[in-house]
């Protein structure tokens, strides 16, 4: 066991080991997700991280109106027109080499450029330049860096692309490492770790441990293994900077738990406490569970393992704390399937958080076990699950089905991209006289053009030019881009019919998608049931994602209109925001009876639905089209005056079908 | 030089590593789309195929590597030339990137000449850069709609036509386009799906040991690129023989007529949209057939092939929830005749 201080401090603390890892191997770590708002915790440090990498390498900030030439170089305009040559200069990407890519604001990062990022990471080489092949980095060798994502994402849906954070070992959040003390280790430590990084003999078992270690966490990223793995490495080399004698010295099962679950943690899908046991029941069961039912099932086994004191004390309480939520996930989980399952599970879940209680003063047997537990690998998983409590992303309790938590992850494709309008892409609708910016091009042969007449009476300024382009010749492109449609259908979950009106929403839902590759759309499904509306399908293009998430649909109980109507005008301003064309469709008879408190009351209700409905119109009409589609059995007046007094289309559709749904969307 | 991760030292994954081959093997085949999770080694297999393609012939200081041996040429390059000298160039794997311009892909007008000289010149783009070989898109699901008009216009009709800035030129633009992307993020356009010959649906493997051999080996890969390299070069070698091999007897395997009415079958049975399905099936069972070193295409290479070459080429029922592999899987064990047959 190494007692060097310094050595000491990492292995306790993530987010320290995190950093100065992250600066022993920058490229082959490839860089880390923050996810934190602007925060004194996280200004601090940025300013340690980043004045430590700066005394390494070139720290380059991507500013977030960055473009597609900035990023990778491209034509020196002003230049070039000066000189009468090409002339090019480098991106940010060509100044990064060996240093650190700051990226802020990466949940506005668009796709495009995430794309351009990850791919000069994976081939080591800038992405060709037009008109020059030999990508103009500036030494020609390899280029590596490290990419700090500054992601301040509220939820999961805006998040940074998940494509680039693949490819970062390390994500930290400040729900997790929030006022964990950071200590950077000397830059001459650090450099010196550096050289010893190569020549760091790996005991045999770590392949294995990281590998179990993987599959306990439910990791399947492969790319997630390999960057434990070569932060073991760091860490091993660091310890022998820190520390000469520490090849004997050092504790490698602890140093294994230690990297696993500060990889592997955040990325968890599944509770590692409960791990083992989902291995034996996927093995016992020889097939895959759909993924709601394995998110059941393991909150299921959380709290068997809970029931027998096997969670530490502090796990207990952040898990009672939750209870509220669970409970809520639970009901919802529950009458997903069926009317018959709702009540059973709804008792379980009452008798579930009477245990929760029962259970806070539980002690933990774990670390026991783990003491005496044999060497290697079952001792680095011990320790591993052990470190990574507080590293597992919240929403693995609290969230439904864990699975769709390492979804939504991985999905949150960067959608504002459709903001950027003027855009360098999309169908040419000519020219017009214009200044070449980021968001414009110039277009070369009008300028020319414009500029030729105007020869004769300009000055040549010297031989090598062969004309004299002056401000007021510059031609840009413009481009037409399409805008995105995003259909939302609204959907009455209470009542008998739900289950049958639900079916024919996933059925044209499933049919949209299908349909409307070409245009690119959206659709996104809210249904409303109980005391308030909920998002069930958040704005994709995905039919495999739609047919996921609607694999099983949650119906009956109270009408909550007002609430689905708030949550519809605020997802509608939102998507608008983003730049898209809206319509929705809207599923009822009108008869609300829970208020926008999610109280049960006819009169409160129906006057909250129909405040609701004016904010509506106002706040959304332009550039959104809206739909009352009455599912009564006879025309409404309901629905008709609320149909009214959001400005929709009003159509009575009582036994709404998949086509017809469809076909009114498309 | 760098080194790139070697074909041979991909571990499983034997459905992508076949498709692939394939492609490499029989450029007609129109191209292979891997579909999957991140992280299961979709772009290190494409990339790493580039070193296993036996070198080609090309008109020295063509732009677009024209082969020397094509005198049909529609090379604005090549057209001129008498008797063009031939070079051995490697073949292109070109990678598109997500956001990449239609200048960057097209080609466009020529800085240097025309603020220098004022003279309209081509510069060719990457889809020049690709003919004869591999254009790569990764996530091409989410590649933006007038991209894949454009590549679908260039990959139907194999040239690349310029109409713009004042351009107007065309020359040839032949490759096999590969892509992969993750289903969960989009879905494919229909037109661009079908001009994929081969499609693959890769899965991370679960099981301890294949996780565990990959990271031993892209470790031992990180640690020393060239000493790896070196110890799979005999491995490399052998299937860049494979590659040649199967080329050459590629004309002669023949194809019975039993094995072509199983072929129609089949397709009948899962009612593929038009002929594509049959001849993508035809195709592919006889590049398997010469990869295997046989001279008669049995029903097994059908088989072997159907679920690379049809799952994507189903008429698919949106309301349908069971995967296409299976349904295919079912189709191939309900066949009458498929033991009868086969020998």
């Amino acid at each position: 066991m190494i007692s060097n201080q310094n050595y000491r401090g990492l292995i306790a603390s993530p987010l320290s080991l995190a950093a100065n890892l992250l600066l022993v191997d920058p490229g082959g770590l490839g860089g880390m997700h923050c996810k934190a708002r602007v925060s004194p915790w996280r200004t601090a440090f940025l300013q340690q991280y980043l004045s430590r990498a700066e005394s390494i390498g070139p720290v380059v900030a991507l500013a977030s109106h960055a473009d597609e030439r900035s990023l990778i170089g491209g034509v020196d305009w002003a230049a070039s027109l000066r000189q009468g040559l090409a002339c090019f200069e480098a991106g940010v990407l060509g100044r990064v080499n060996k240093g650190v890519l700051k990226v802020g604001m990466a949940d506005r990062l668009n796709l495009t450029m995430a794309g351009l990022i990850a791919q000069a990471m994976d081939q080591g080489a800038l992405p060709p330049t037009l008109g020059r092949d030999d990508a103009g980095c500036a030494s020609g060798s390899d280029l590596s860096f490290a990419c700090l994502l500054l992601d301040e994402a509220l939820d999961e849906e805006n998040a940074a692309p998940g494509l680039l954070c693949c490819r970062l070992a390390f994500w930290i959040s400040e729900d997790n490492l929030l006022n964990q003390p950071l200590s950077m280790l000397s830059s001459a430590d650090l450099s010196r770790a550096r050289g010893f990084l190569r020549r760091c003999s790996m005991p045999g078992f770590a392949y294995t441990a990281l590998s179990e270690a993987a599959l306990t966490f439910g990791v399947d990223d492969l790319r997630a293994a390999q960057f434990a793995l070569r932060a073991f490495r760091a860490l091993l080399a660091l310890a022998r900077a820190l520390d000469p004698q520490a090849r004997e010295a050092l504790d490698h099962e602890e140093a294994l738990g230690a990297v696993a679950a500060l990889v592997f943690g955040p990325r968890a899908t599944r509770l590692p406490n409960s791990a083992e046991a989902a291995l034996h029941q996927d093995q016992g069961s020889k097939g895959e569970l759909p993924p709601a039912d394995t998110g059941v099932d393991q909150r299921q086994a959380a709290r068997d393992d809970q029931h027998q004191g096997r969670l530490r004390p502090d796990e207990a309480r952040k898990r009672e704390a939750l209870a509220p939520e669970l409970d809520g996930e639970q009901l919802q989980a529950a009458t997903r399937s069926t009317a018959q399952t709702a009540t059973r599970s709804a008792t379980n879940s009452a008798t579930n958080s009477a245990e929760a209680s029962d259970d806070q003063p539980a002690i933990s047997s774990q670390d026991e076990s783990a003491q005496d537990g044999p060497r290697g690998v079952e001792q680095v998983l011990a320790l591993a699950v052990a470190a990574a409590q507080a590293l597992l992303p919240p929403g693995l309790l609290a969230s439904g089905a864990l699975a769709a938590a390492a979804l939504s992850g991985s999905v949150s494709s960067g959608r504002s991209t459709t903001r950027s309008k003027a855009g360098l892409r999309g169908r040419s609708l000519g020219v017009r006289e214009g200044l070449p910016g980021p968001r414009t091009r110039l277009h070369v042969l009008a300028t020319i053009r414009a500029a030729v007449p105007w020869q004769g009476l300009r000055e040549r300024s010297s031989k090598d030019a062969l004309m004299r382009i002056e401000r007021s010749d510059l031609r840009i492109h413009r481009y037409e881009q399409r805008d995105q449609l995003t259909t939302v259908f609204v959907v009455d979950a209470s009542g008998s019919a739900a289950l049958h009106r639900l079916a024919e929403v996933k059925g044209a839902v499933e049919l949209l998608l299908a349909q409307c590759y070409v245009r690119r759309d959206q659709v996104a499904v809210i249904a409303f049931r109980l005391d308030q509306a909920q998002l069930l399908l958040p704005a994709t293009r995905s039919l495999t994602r739609a047919k996921r998430q609607l694999a099983a649909l949650p119906g009956g109980g109270g009408t909550p209109l007002a609430s689905a109507l708030a949550l519809t005008t605020k997802l509608m301003l939102q998507w608008r925001r983003q730049g898209q064309r809206i319509q929705a469709i809207v599923l009822s008879d009108g008869k609300a009876n829970i208020d926008l408190e999610g109280k049960p009351g006819r009169r409160k209700a129906m006057l909250d639905a129909q405040h609701q409905a004016r904010m509506l119109a106002r706040l959304t009409h332009r550039a959104s089209r809206l739909v009352w589609v009455d599912t009564a059995p006879r025309p409404s007046s309901d629905a008709q005056s609320m149909a009214q007094l959001m400005g929709a289309s009003y159509m009575l559709l009582p036994y709404a079908n998949a086509q017809g749904l469809a076909a009114l969307a498309s | 030089m760098k080194h790139v991760y070697p074909f041979a030292a991909l571990v499983g994954q034997d459905d992508m590593k076949q498709a692939l081959l394939i492609a490499a093997i029989d450029p007609l085949i129109g191209g292979v789309l891997v579909f999957g999770d991140r992280g299961t080694g979709k772009s290190t297999a494409v990339r790493s195929l580039a070193a296993l393609l036996p070198p080609m012939q090309a008109v020295k200081s063509c732009p677009y590597q024209c082969d020397p041996k094509d005198r049909a040429t529609i090379c604005p390059h090549c057209k001129r030339l008498r008797k063009p000298q031939a070079v051995t160039v490697p073949v292109p794997v070109v990678d598109l990137p997500l956001g990449a311009t239609e200048d960057r892909v097209l080609g466009a007008l020529d800085l240097q000449k025309a603020l220098r000289e004022g003279v309209k010149a081509f510069e060719p783009g990457l889809l020049a850069k690709a003919h004869r070989g591999f254009l790569y898109v990764d996530e091409v699901n989410l590649l933006e709609d007038h991209l894949v008009d454009l590549l679908l216009d260039v990959a139907a009709s194999g040239e690349n036509l310029i109409e713009r800035e004042g351009l107007s030129l065309r020359h040839p633009a032949r490759f096999v386009l590969v892509g992969s992307g993750n289903p969960e993020e989009g879905e494919l356009r229909p037109q661009l799906l079908d001009r994929f010959g081969l499609s693959i649906d890769v899965r991370t493997p679960k099981d301890l040991e294949t996780r565990l051999e990959v990271l031993k080996r892209r470790d031992a890969f990180d640690q020393d690129p060239s000493a790896f390299c070196d110890h799979y070069e005999s491995q490399q070698q052998a299937l860049k023989a494979l590659i040649v091999s199967a080329r050459a007897s590629l004309a002669s395997v023949a194809l019975p007529n039993e094995v072509m009415r199983y072929i129609a079958q089949l397709c009948m049975k899962l009612g593929t949209d038009g002929l594509r399905g049959e001849l993508g099936l035809m195709r592919a069972a006889r590049v398997l057939t010469a990869m295997r070193a046989q001279s008669v295409t049995s029903i097994q290479e059908v088989i072997d092939v159907a679920p690379s070459v049809l799952s994507h080429r189903l008429r698919r029922d949106p309301l349908e929830e069971s995967a296409s592999a299976s349904v295919i899987a079912r189709a191939l064990r309900d066949m009458p005749s498929a033991s009868a047959q086969a020998h």
